[in-house]
């Protein structure tokens, strides 16, 4: 569904990616793993078309996306939650989930989605006019979540959804995505670091280092392997 | 210390002092109008525009020709509101985009620029031959009983122009997808775009509101003060102090502030002791009263102070 | 403007140029260009083409400098031979220009003083202040009411007091009123300090027409200008004089700021600019540093007010208008933010742009007849906006880049601007063709798409 291949890119002159290349299959869940900086929320700005690649390409259901502006990217059916959720603080939890939506135009469709990710985040039905700034960081996070799902994606860019969140609040988290990606078959790529989350919920991932893909493999594999185990996993 | 007033107190003549408040009012709805235009600018690009009020004033000259070649007022004035939008979209587009990843003081100094500019092109093709220059207003200048006091129908005109326009631009901010958009542009243009928003569109859009509303007030301003090219600068420095005095990202502080301002500035003109101070010092206090107000509040009334990262 | 000034141009720039550059080509090369240069000049000095002729001359000047220099004097003697060039120039120019011209540069020696002190405040410090005509007009009145001799204000004792003494009293007042603004100055982030000290600059005229039993009101105050010293009342006229002494004042205060800014108060100024929780951190006390700033950026305008009373003889309200003031931040934002020469730059730009801009564009003959003598502003603001865009650190940052560039860097640019711009072309068809493919218009996209989303 999602073709990397071989992308490079920089910020400004500093280079960030030298030759990246990943496959997401429809309906799978994907995972990126690694150290701070290694490139990785850098690959999800690429995809989502926040940043332009200066080499390689970017293909979605067979088209390629590396040159289309982000707006055209989100209509094409790829949703990014991005990095330290970047919510409209300001503005309420309804009008962020409407601006979720906004290139949608069916209103009825966008109601009765609401109503939908209502039965996965009630939290969000109760909040609904308070600013999003006001939640808690569980909270937040979900409606990051809720929002991305708005657009109705085929493919979920996930940017460390667990960061900063206690243990039993990513676990919720993680739970609610996985149904996601089972009952509305919305593939995930998802980036994190918690490594032993990220590995039991993804099928197969890819470790990043200072721009390079280093190893990748099926998740249950990874778990296996010497080094992802000593420098991510902690035994 | 009643003697010392230029004009006899409030309780003695009430008549005077509903006089000064609803002029006051009056000016300033259209200090509450120009401000709107700065904080539509500020909140969308992050930009004080220097050239506001000049880029009215560059609507209000092409409008006063159309009227000499006979056209309606209503009518001019309804093109000058299109001019406007016009003007401001096309100056985001082409001078301020190019600036705005640059630090914010060159786009200062750009909007300073485009101030004498736009000044200097509108002297060389308008301000030859006689000037200042009447303006017509569709209100008229008759003199109406409004209770209390006697106001010109221009002011009532102003006045209820001023409430239309914030009418519609609440409804706009509030109620379309149009204004969710702009207002999540204003926010956060990051995550705009992630939420497929043409962040470009809205920001163009944000200056092209501001150019129209400028417009609107240039068109009101000039039948009073007529019409030469700096005729807008006294009603920028309110407008400017109106904007900062209800927080530079704040529309309804923008037109709580210009009416304060408008007010202030006739009470402070009438009311103060006219030996050491009096009507020749109405700027200066009014301008006194706003650096106090930041003191207290240093992003204005209803700003926001914008949190830094370290 | 005059041959001479273009000859200053050039020669500083060659020399100083010649600070980091290679020699432009061989001996014989640079001595075919000066020679071909040379004729391009006289060909144009007597057809007259005023312009042309200028330009020619500049870069005559330039390569017969660089021919003289390049290959004899080391690298560092360059840079003192750039400032020995400037000081010459400037301690001849009584003898060397008009009257008019002379009068002009006594005022840009007086704007470079503002220009120091408000990159002080602005570009080093990161203070934005629209206001600075306030200060300068509290130090020329400070000025002019010492130097009144009970002539026009009753109240000061009889005495007038000599000048120099009420330009250090004008440094104390403005400097005070800097002090005293630096304080709500620290509550006030960019915007706001911005539209606030507007506020002081637009209230400060009002404010000295109100209180005439100090100021004069609105016909202002008049003064003595001070004749030559003794000793050379026979070489100078009064206006070479006033001349010399803005200079030297100018000079005194650019070495006073250049030894404040490499100190460790200057090192506090840009941390504090950079990022205020880190200077904190590192134990700058931020307050401090900032309204010091203000008080040194405020004493600079009042010294240069000073001197304005007494180039000008009279102080009106008016003399620093509001207008001025803005243009004093725009003079350094385009001379170039955070750099002395940039202020120096500023100042000759605040006052030659407007007096000189209109002419030398009016022969090119791009523009319609009378539009630059009707429009000077049009240019002066084009021109703003164009070295705001082209230049993002000013006039003076390009040329610190450029002089730090090696030559050979300077070549390879310029060659691969062709190349650069062939790729640019090939992403902008690639762009149109992608939205091309977006469009609804593309009937064959759009069918495919509403084939897939049926499929599944």
């Amino acid at each position: 569904m999602l073709k990397i291949e071989g992308i490079e890119a920089s910020y400004g002159p500093v280079k960030a990616l030298h030759g990246v290349t990943i496959e997401v299959p429809e309906g799978g869940v994907v995972t990126l793993l690694g150290p701070n900086g290694a490139g990785k929320s850098t690959i999800l700005r690429v995809v989502s078309g926040l940043l332009r690649p200066t080499a390689g390409r970017v293909e979605f259901d067979g088209r390629r996306i590396d040159r289309r502006s982000a707006e055209a990217i989100v209509t094409m059916g790829i949703s990014h939650v991005p990095e330290g959720r970047q919510l409209f603080d300001e503005m309420t939890v309804h009008e962020n989930l409407m601006l979720g939506a906004y290139t949608r135009h069916d209103s009825d469709g966008i109601r009765s989605d609401i109503k939908r990710l209502n039965g996965y985040f009630p939290i969000l039905e109760e909040r609904r006019e308070q600013p999003a700034g006001s939640l808690s960081g569980g909270e937040q996070q979900q409606l990051a979540v809720a929002r991305g799902l708005m657009s109705r994606p085929r493919l979920l860019l996930l940017d460390e959804p667990s960061l900063g969140l206690a243990p039993l609040v990513s676990r919720d988290i993680f739970r609610i995505l996985r149904q996601v990606n089972r009952e509305e078959g919305i593939t995930i790529l998802l980036v994190e670091q918690d490594a032993t989350s990220a590995l039991s919920f993804a099928e197969y991932g890819y470790v990043v280092e200072t721009g390079r893909i280093v190893i990748e493999d099926a998740s249950d594999k990874l778990k296996e392997d010497e080094n992802v185990r000593r420098a991510y996993l902690g035994y | 210390m009643i003697e010392v007033f230029l004009a006899p107190a409030p309780w003695n003549d009430p008549e005077l002092f509903g006089e000064q408040v609803i002029s006051g009012l009056a000016t300033g709805s259209i200090y509450a109008l120009l401000a709107l235009g700065i904080v539509l600018i500020y909140r969308s690009t992050d930009v004080v525009n220097f050239a506001q009020g000049e880029m009215a004033m560059f609507v209000t000259f092409p409008m006063w020709s159309l009227t000499l070649a006979g056209f309606p007022p209503w009518t001019v004035i309804f093109i000058g509101i299109a001019l406007g939008f016009a003007l401001g979209g096309f100056i985001e587009r082409t001078i301020i985009r190019p600036v705005e990843d640059k630090p914010p003081l060159s786009v200062v100094v750009v909007t300073l620029g485009l101030f004498v500019f736009l000044n200097s092109i509108a002297t060389w093709i308008w301000a030859q031959g006689e000037l200042p220059k009447v303006f017509s207003t569709p209100f008229e200048f008759n003199s109406v009983d409004v209770g209390v006091a006697r106001v010109t129908t221009h002011s009532i005109g102003i006045l209820v122009a001023a409430l239309a326009i914030m009418g519609v631009l609440y409804l706009l901010f509030n109620y379309t997808k149009l204004g969710l958009g702009m207002r999540a542009t204003a926010h956060n243009p990051g995550a705009s775009r992630l939420m497929g928003i043409n962040v470009g569109r809205m920001l163009m859009l944000g200056w092209a509101l501001a150019g129209a509303v400028g417009g609107l007030v240039g068109m009101l301003v000039a039948p009073i003060t007529f019409l030469f090219p700096s005729f807008m600068l006294a009603v920028l420095l309110y407008a400017f102090a109106a904007a900062v005095f209800g927080g530079l990202d704040s529309p309804p502080g923008a037109i709580v502030g210009g009416f304060f301002v408008g007010v202030a500035e006739n009470l402070f003109g009438t009311y103060t002791p006219s030996d050491i101070l009096g009507p020749e010092m109405k700027l200066p206090l009014t301008l006194l009263l706003l650096v106090i107000v930041l003191l207290f509040r240093p992003a204005g009334l209803f700003g926001h102070v914008r949190t830094r990262r370290v | 403007m005059e041959m001479s000034i273009w000859l200053f141009f050039g020669l500083l720039v060659a020399c100083s140029v010649g600070v980091r550059l290679q020699p432009l080509g061989s001996v014989v090369q640079r001595a075919i260009a000066a020679a071909v240069l040379a004729v391009g000049f006289l060909v144009c000095l007597v057809l007259g083409v005023g312009f042309v002729t200028e330009l020619f001359g500049v870069l005559l000047a330039a390569v017969v400098a660089n021919l003289l220099t390049a290959d004899y004097v080391p690298q560092r003697y360059r840079i003192a031979l750039a400032v020995a060039v400037a000081v010459v120039f400037f301690l001849a120019a009584p003898w060397l220009l008009e009257n008019f011209r002379l009068f002009q540069f006594s005022r840009v020696a007086v704007w470079v003083i503002v220009a120091v002190g408000l990159n002080i405040l602005t570009g080093y410090n990161g203070q934005i202040s629209l206001g600075h005509g306030a200060f300068v007009l509290i130090g020329a009145y400070t000025s002019a009411i010492l130097m009144d001799d009970q002539s026009q204000l009753g109240f000061v004792d009889g005495a007038a007091w000599p000048f120099w003494t009420t330009i250090i009293a004008a440094a104390v007042v403005s400097g005070v009123a800097g002090f005293a603004l630096g304080f709500p100055a620290l509550r006030l982030s960019g915007p706001y300090l911005a539209i606030a000290t507007l506020a002081l600059a637009i209230s400060m005229p009002a404010i000295l027409r109100k209180y005439d039993g100090l100021t004069g009101g609105a016909q202002g105050l008049f003064v003595k200008r001070p004749p030559p010293p003794p000793g050379l009342g026979d070489v100078l006229e009064r206006d070479e004089w006033l001349y010399l002494l803005c200079v030297g004042v100018a000079i005194v205060m650019m070495l006073i700021a250049w030894g404040i800014l490499r100190g460790p108060l200057g090192r506090a100024f840009v941390a504090v600019r950079d990022s205020e929780v880190a200077a904190a951190a590192m134990g700058i006390n931020v307050a401090r540093v900032k309204i010091a700033a203000f008080t040194i950026s405020a004493l600079y305008a009042g010294v240069a007010g000073a001197l304005l009373t007494q180039l000008l003889g009279v102080m009106t309200p008016e003399s620093v208008d509001i207008v001025t003031s803005i243009n004093f931040l725009t003079a350094i934002v385009i001379g170039g933010l955070a750099s002395l020469l940039g202020a120096v730059i500023g100042a000759f730009a605040l006052v030659l742009l407007p007096s000189d801009g209109p002419d030398i564009l009016g022969e090119i003959p791009l523009f319609p007849d009378n539009f630059v003598q009707k429009a000077p502003g049009a240019i002066q603001g084009a021109l703003v906006i164009l070295v705001v865009l082209l230049m993002p650190f000013g006039v003076a940052g390009s040329y610190h880049r450029l002089i730090a560039t090696p030559a050979g860097r300077i070549i390879d640019g310029v060659k691969g601007i062709p190349a650069g711009l062939r790729s640019r072309l090939g992403q902008v068809r690639e762009d149109v063709l992608w939205a091309w493919e977006d469009s609804p218009f593309n009937r064959r996209s759009s069918e495919s798409d509403s084939g897939e989303e049926a499929d599944p």
